[in-house]
């Protein structure tokens, strides 16, 4: 990848969101700084993508939302992580692992 | 939150995405702000990266069930408006789309009926209809009586086999007014090998097919109701047909096909089931397979049997049973077989109508759609999507199908009504507008949709944004395919039209063409009136004398110009003739082909404008006194006399002890049976000359 910041790889977004919701309730904004920090830049979040994948992933019933004041004393939507969906991303973490090796071995073999 | 719950609270929804998308803004302001941006800077930048929001939101609505139904509602809503504004378009779409579909529905319920229903027997795949075909008869169907007792007694094909012998009518009385019925004398296997049922009572016993026991009845539903009050107490009481009593033993019910007044049972060990017998009956057969056996092995096995057969009939049948063939065929098939392609061909003429109809309504949302790119432009740069405004479009169409499939309901019901009368009686005909055709008119009316909505809907939505909102004019970036897919649409319509005007055109050619036969006499002014003798009347003289004073009476009415009587009249029901004819001096003659005898009152060639080629018509002299005369008509002549002179000549139908008869005259032949046989063979007889049993 020869660009600094990247597009997310197609269906890595969700995993991304529920493994950083994973890590207890938090609104969209921080969703997206988290992304980006952890990743040292690297994603470059676009909220036009993250709030629809949002929106997606509670439909499903992964993501459950409530109404919350932050620190600073506003409303904001916090997200948290259903059963159902620690459920999938313990799946699709999974896969991932699966996907990441098998390319690893292709890349290492081939050469 | 269920998307249903989402659904009812839709404006609540709405404010809150709003709040999480504000918040998220202000967030990343102060961020910005924070970092040391001045406000207005950090405000703009933040716009900038957040994007276009109401196309996000648009994408936030996307998601899920609730906002299926929403945008559903939200469509339809806008579409009636839509079409409210333009209630002409509206009503055109709808109309044509109506008759399309009308008919369609029309048609296929009689289709379904009549070619897809199987048969309302039990088992109706093994059910069989075998008939014999002989040269001299042109190879029409029927079965003699006596070959039918051979196939009975030695088949090895069927399980169970039975006949029935339909058309003839009778005079019931002993209930209420007399009426006209028709009885149809069947085996009394016949309706338990169809696994038909008495709707009240029994079918009935195998000792009825015994001859002094076949005295009983089974009505059918329509006469238990109109003449006997549905009244189940009819049951066991006693009716007359032509003066003979007969019990009733049960009803059958209406939907029974083919079907009759009247059943009576056929006593099969009859002096006319032999080979030996003077007369026979001519019989339709029904028979239900042995399991494992095919078509091919009982037509097969059958045509032995009747080979066989031919050694017991006199010698002088040889030459009738002569090239005789016997065809074996599934009932069903039997039953459609020369409507079948009849009705294909009306269903694919009724299908290119809708595809018309289709095609017709297509070009005027093309139009309309030229006319709302702007529209189109606006919504697109709002935030709708393709996808969106295709089913925008979609929906509207899906309007216009749901207009025109509800008249087209009442097209259909209509259309089903008429067909109905038309469909002759030995048809299983029992149309109902039952779920499967409902599921055909809705499967064509979506079809409908996706036909004539679709390509509106993709070219409208292609709207170019810049171009239309810019010029203010009405352009499509798809205008020039949009003006090709009109003239598309235009050309297969006048093809399919043409495909159609053609077909009707022929066969309006070929109804002309027919209508302009030469009849041989003259149909104009001409009615037919059926008197039936009256049961009290018991010898020959009482017998004439009601017919002459009725004849007179007739004739002496105002308006009537000739009146006379006729025992069967051309393209009447079935008729009797004769085989054979005995010429004195001559050897016996056969015809090659049967010819018709009908019996007549002195003035008939008159009242039909019938031309005399040779000698005299009857006259008041040929009573059942004088000596019996006849006249034969030209083609009869040909056969039987072959250049001889006709006039004088003694012939006799039966050879021992001759009945001699002088042929008095000879008349043109008329066409008696159908507009497209030439002139059949016939002789005519005095009706005074004739025994009242004739």
């Amino acid at each position: 990848m020869g660009e600094e910041k990247s597009e997310f790889l197609k269906g890595t977004l969700d995993m991304l969101i529920l493994k950083v919701v994973a890590l207890g309730p938090i609104h969209g904004y921080a969703i997206a700084q988290r992304i980006q920090q952890i990743s040292r830049d690297f994603f470059q979040l676009q909220q036009g993508s993250l709030y629809p994948a949002l929106h997606r992933l509670e439909d499903r019933g992964w993501l459950k939302a409530d109404w919350k004041t932050t620190e600073t004393g506003r409303d904001a939507k916090f997200y948290g992580l259903t059963p159902k969906g620690r459920k999938q991303l313990e799946a699709e973490v999974e896969n991932w692992g699966k996907l990441t090796d098998a390319v690893a071995l292709i890349l290492r073999t081939a050469e | 939150m269920r998307w249903y719950q989402r659904f009812f609270s839709r404006g609540l929804t709405e404010k809150k995405l709003d709040a999480e998308l504000r918040f998220h803004l202000e967030q990343q302001i102060a961020d910005y702000v924070a970092a040391g941006m001045k406000p207005d800077e950090a405000r703009r930048r933040a716009r900038l990266e957040f994007g276009g929001l109401d196309q996000m939101k648009e994408e936030c609505r996307d998601v899920g069930a609730a906002h299926l139904v929403e945008t559903l509602i939200q469509d339809l809503r806008y579409g009636l408006r839509q079409l409210r504004r333009s209630p002409g378009f509206a009503a055109v779409a709808a109309l044509t789309l109506a008759l399309g579909i009308g008919a369609n529905t029309a048609i296929f319920g009689v289709v379904d009926a009549v070619l897809l229903r199987p048969l309302p027997y039990k088992d109706p795949s093994r059910l069989v209809w075998a008939t014999e075909r002989f040269a001299f008869n042109h190879g029409s169907a029927g079965v003699i009586s006596p070959d039918f007792a051979g196939w009975q007694e030695h088949n090895q094909v069927f399980e169970e086999i039975g006949a029935s012998n339909g058309g003839a009518g009778a005079n019931l009385t002993g209930v209420g007014q007399a009426a006209r019925v028709s009885i149809t004398n069947v085996t009394v296997g016949f309706f338990p090998m169809l696994g038909v049922r008495p709707i009240i009572g029994r079918l009935f016993l195998a000792q009825e097919a015994r001859l002094g026991r076949e005295r009983v009845a089974l009505l059918s539903e329509t006469l238990w109701r109109n003449q006997f009050g549905a009244d189940s107490r009819v049951l066991g009481r006693t009716i007359q047909l032509d003066g003979t009593p007969y019990t009733v033993v049960g009803v059958m019910p209406a939907s029974l096909r083919p079907t009759a007044n009247l059943w009576t049972p056929f006593a099969v060990n009859e002096a006319r089931f032999s080979p030996q017998s003077p007369t026979w009956a001519i019989l339709t057969v029904v028979a239900r397979l042995k399991a494992g056996v095919d078509i091919q092995q009982a037509q097969s096995n059958l045509q032995v049997i009747t080979r066989q057969m031919d050694k017991e009939y006199p010698p002088q049948a040889a030459r009738f049973r002569a090239q005789e063939s016997v065809e074996v065929l599934p009932l069903q098939e039997f039953l459609v077989h020369n409507v079948r392609s009849l009705l294909l061909i009306l269903l694919g003429a009724t299908a290119l109508v809708l595809l018309i109809a289709c095609v017709n309504v297509a070009n005027l949302l093309l139009s309309r759609g030229m006319v709302r790119s702007r529209e189109m432009a606006v919504r697109t740069s709002l935030g709708a999507g393709r996808a969106r405004l295709v089913r925008q479009c979609l929906t509207e169409a899906l309007l216009l199908a749901i207009a025109g499939s509800g008249l087209g309901g009442v097209v259909g019901f209509w259309g089903t009504a008429i067909l109905e009368q038309l469909i002759p009686p030995t048809l299983p005909a029992d149309i109902h507008l039952d779920l499967r055709i409902l599921a055909f008119s809705t499967a064509i009316s979506l079809l409908a949709v996706l036909v004539f909505g679709l390509g509106p809907a993709l070219i409208a939505s292609r709207a170019d944004v810049g171009e239309v909102l810019k010029g203010g004019r009405l352009r499509l970036r798809g205008g020039r395919t949009s003006h090709r897919l009109r003239s598309y649409l235009s050309t297969a319509e006048i093809a399919v039209s043409l495909v159609l005007l053609i077909g009707a055109g022929l066969l309006v050619r070929s109804l002309l063409s027919l209508s302009e036969v030469p009849l041989g006499f003259d149909p104009h002014d001409l009615l037919i009136s059926t008197v039936e003798r009256p049961l009290t009347i018991s010898n020959s003289g009482e017998y004439a004398a009601f017919f002459q004073a009725a004849l007179e009476r007739i004739q002496k009415l105002p308006g009537v110009l000739d009146a006379s009587l006729i025992s069967q009249y051309p393209f009447g029901p079935p008729h009797n003739g004769s085989l054979r004819l005995n010429v004195q001096g001559a050897e016996q003659v056969s015809p090659p082909q049967g010819f018709r005898v009908t019996d007549i009152s002195p003035d008939y060639f008159r009242t039909m404008r019938i031309r005399l080629l040779k000698g005299r018509v009857f006259s008041e002299v040929d009573t059942a006194d004088s000596q019996p005369v006849v006249i034969i008509n030209d083609a009869l002549d040909r056969m039987v006399f072959n250049g001889r002179d006709p006039i004088g000549q003694h012939v006799s139908f039966v050879a021992t002890p001759p009945a001699w008869m002088t042929v008095v005259g000879v008349v043109s032949a008329v066409r008696a049976d159908s507009l497209e046989e030439e002139p059949g063979a016939e002789m005519f007889l005095p009706y005074l000359q004739q025994p009242l049993s004739a």
